[in-house]
């Protein structure tokens, strides 16, 4: 039996000004796994999202990382979580590609040459090694979420979640992304990923849940849910809608 | 989408660049002091040796009259400003109005060292990395007892840098979208103002939160081990800096 990295026990998390937030939210997360968190504008995807690694706590209920409760382990959950978020401009922290991607890791307290080695790697594995002394706002927006991807990555994440990921960017832009994440995956990361879109993804994600106004509504395997995405505002992908099988996007 | 503006941190290859952030800082407050008693010969000369390291820099002065508009009509109004308040020689400009000759020459005067102030910080900001200026601000603060946190006094410096170039870069984005919907045709500059101020401080409150939370979910804490904490890099180019800002503030002050 695989082992569950994330379990989440019947959470919710309402925002007092607006009322709206998650409502008790069940699930696990097993190592390995391809997940689409699939659901329409404001329906709580980065709710969700920021209560994996501790960035808000639930008002009621619990999350457990590999057994450990994330609002007492939140610096574990954080190096265990990496996360990438919507908006590809506000997360850079450092003004050089390379000080960017070192970020993480020198929060962590490791040794100078451990920061190099691990940061160069992750560079280099993403295709951005090229543009290490480069200002970060100068970047493409894909290549703005690669380096985002290599600046968990250099923590060492088990799971990497990534909210809306393909929000504007172009075709050559999706792909590469596209190809590093199942990189990732392939590579033994757990990959849970939040669109609106999910024509992109769906041939490769192993599980799909769908939020629907702060609720699960469905978690299944994608193949079983096609049918029914479009009574929570998502839309079916094409294929489908043509009754064929769904293919490899590109 | 992220512009990066004259003033953000880029390497080049220049001795400018790779200069000890402690050398930079004293040059820096050596030179300002002299100018506060320069006069239009040694604003010159200062000028002079400041444009040669903003062309060594690649920096682009076109760039940077445009990024710094605001600034110069700040300076324009500051020499109208002591034409009208200084007394002396009368000189009319329109009817009945008159403005000063010593008042022009003095807001002049003024204008010209704060613009050579400005180009000081640019070309600090453009070459130093915040990280490296933590450290300098914590070197400069070791012997001084009475501050507890100088780590935190770093950390909120190194802070307030990073984010100057997110507010540059808010304002140009914002003023563009109004731009593009005829906010030129208003005539009334408070109106103006607000409708600039208004979003901008709340798209930079909000950016702020947001990288804030972004350097959350990477471990970010104010006592985060440093890396290279002690290590300032000397590049063999200090001494130049240093006696060319002697000799500078010399001539200024003595001179
Ligand atoms: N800080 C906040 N304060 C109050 N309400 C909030 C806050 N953040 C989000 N909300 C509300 O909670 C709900 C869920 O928001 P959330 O951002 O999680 O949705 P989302 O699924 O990520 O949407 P999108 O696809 O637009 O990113 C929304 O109705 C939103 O209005
Ligand atoms: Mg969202």
């Amino acid at each position: 039996m695989r082992q569950n990295i994330i379990e989440i026990k019947d959470i919710s998390h309402i925002y007092s000004t607006t009322g709206r937030g998650l409502k008790n939210i069940s699930f696990s997360v097993e190592s390995g796994e391809f997940i689409i968190v699939a659901g329409k504008n404001g329906s709580g995807k980065s709710t969700l999202f920021r209560h994996l690694n501790g960035l808000l706590s639930p008002t009621s209920g619990k999350i457990l990382i590999h057994g450990k409760d994330v609002s007492s382990n939140i610096r574990y959950a954080r190096q265990v979580v990496g996360m990438i978020f919507q908006d590809a401009d506000c997360q850079i922290v450092g003004q050089t590609v390379f000080e960017d991607a070192a970020f993480g890791p020198e929060n962590l307290g490791l040794s100078f040459e451990e920061v190099n080695k691990r940061t160069t790697k992750a560079l280099a594995e993403l295709g951005l090694i090229h543009l290490k002394d480069q200002n970060p706002a100068t970047l493409s927006g894909g290549e703005k979420r690669r380096l985002a991807i290599a600046g968990v990555l250099t923590m060492r994440p088990d799971v990497v979640v990534l909210d809306e990921p393909f929000a504007n960017l172009d075709y050559a832009g999706t792909s590469e992304l596209l190809s590093a994440i199942l990189w990732l995956n392939k590579a033994g990361h757990t990959i849970i990923l939040s669109t609106h879109d999910i024509e992109k993804c769906i041939f490769w994600a192993s599980r799909m849940l769908i939020i629907h106004e702060g609720r699960l509504v469905a978690d299944d395997k994608p193949q079983y849910l096609l049918k029914d995405v479009e009574k929570f505002g998502i839309r079916e992908p094409c294929a489908s809608k043509l009754g064929m099988n769904i293919m490899a996007w590109r | 989408m992220g512009r990066v503006t004259q003033f953000s941190y880029r390497k080049e290859d220049f001795a400018l660049f790779q200069l000890d952030v402690r050398c930079k800082i004293i040059c820096i407050c050596s030179l300002s002091v002299a100018i506060t008693k320069a006069d239009f010969l040694h604003l010159f000369v200062i000028s002079a040796a400041l444009l040669w390291l903003i062309y060594r820099s690649n920096l682009k002065i076109l760039i940077i009259v445009k990024e710094l508009k605001y600034f110069f009509f700040m300076l324009f109004f500051i020499v109208i400003v002591r034409g009208f308040t200084t007394s002396g020689e009368p000189i009319s400009i329109y009817k009945e109005i008159y403005i000063t000759k010593e008042g022009i020459i003095d807001g002049a005067k003024i204008s010209w060292r704060f613009l050579s102030i400005m180009f000081m910080g640019l070309l600090f900001s453009c070459s130093t990395q915040s990280a490296s200026l933590k450290n300098a601000v914590m070197w400069f603060l070791k012997p001084i007892p009475f501050i507890p946190e100088k780590k935190r006094v770093g950390v909120m410096v190194s802070l307030f840098v990073r984010f100057l170039p997110l507010i540059m870069d808010k304002a140009s984005e914002v003023s563009d979208a109004q731009k593009s919907r005829c906010s030129h045709l208003q005539k009334n500059p408070i109106k103006r103002i607000k409708n600039i101020a208004t979003p901008l401080l709340q798209k930079v409150f909000h950016s702020a939160d947001k990288l804030i939370i972004a350097m959350e979910s990477r471990c970010y804490n104010a006592n985060r081990p440093e890396v290279n904490e002690h290590h300032f890099l000397r590049s063999g180019y200090e001494e130049y800096f240093y006696v060319g800002t002697a000799l500078l503030a010399f001539f200024t002050i003595f001179i």
